[in-house]
């Protein structure tokens, strides 16, 4: 048996590479909601959350998630067993694919026309892979949090 | 007491991953290509592989239809319908 078992996964790419520096955890999600009163006069302008708690508090308080790097995102699928070699397998084919269908339109230049096509291609495989992540739901969380990071890192353009 | 304490363990415990079985792994893979497979595993499994490291797996769905499931030597999967 010749077929290389470690490659059940997306491989290293130096596109990835440099997403995963640039990965913020602190994204939008993890700010606290503003409530617009509309009596500011004699307050103090200090932003108010929900539930009443200062933002500073609340993004202490609240737990952030551990893993949201590309690299410890594919590190992960490639490790979880909710998934079996021969799927594993076939969504990597479906990520290149995908890759190679980017790399098409880059050359044509016609990525801005069909990237509304693209990201809808790539909703789809993304949900693909949440589903077949049912038996692992941390793993499938921390990947639909990482959703944008991710679609950037596959259209992004190679230097 | 004991028991509640037992109940509480099981529902504190990390949720882990079940990991797949081989006719479960052909079974996704073979729907996840877009053909009916009218179950969550396979039956019959053959495999079979080449000296250039192409692998090919025959499997039976439980709706009756047998696949072939051609894995190349550069990890790409393809699956056709034999029957």
């Amino acid at each position: 048996m010749a077929v290389d078992l470690a490659y059940a996964g997306c491989p290293k790419d130096a596109a990835v590479e440099r997403m995963v520096e640039s990965v913020d955890i602190d994204s939008d999600e993890a700010k606290p909601e503003r409530i617009e009163t509309g009596e500011t006069e004699g307050l103090k302008e200090e932003p108010v959350s929900v539930a009443g708690k200062k933002p500073d508090t609340i993004q202490k308080n609240s737990s952030k998630p551990a893993e949201l790097g590309i690299e410890q995102l594919v590190v992960r699928l490639k490790k979880t067993k909710a998934i079996g070699l021969f799927t594993k397998l076939a969504i990597r084919s479906d990520v290149f694919d995908f890759k190679e269908a980017v790399e098409s339109y880059r050359k044509r230049e016609e990525f801005e026309e069909n990237s509304e096509q693209l990201r809808d291609r790539f909703n789809g495989l993304l949900l693909k892979i949440l589903a077949l992540l049912d038996s692992d739901p941390v793993l499938s969380k921390d990947i639909h949090l990482a959703r944008d990071t991710i679609w950037k890192s596959l259209v992004e353009v190679k230097s | 007491m004991k028991i509640i304490f037992a109940f509480m363990a099981l529902f504190l415990m990390p949720i882990q991953a079940q990991a797949v079985t081989l006719a479960e792994d052909i079974a996704t893979t073979i729907m996840l290509r877009g053909h009916p497979c009218g179950g969550s595993a396979v039956s019959q499994i053959q495999q079979q592989s080449d000296g250039a490291g192409n692998r090919t797996i025959r499997a039976t769905c439980p709706n009756g239809n047998r696949y072939q499931v051609n894995v190349s030597s550069d990890g790409r999967v393809s699956v056709r319908r034999l029957n």
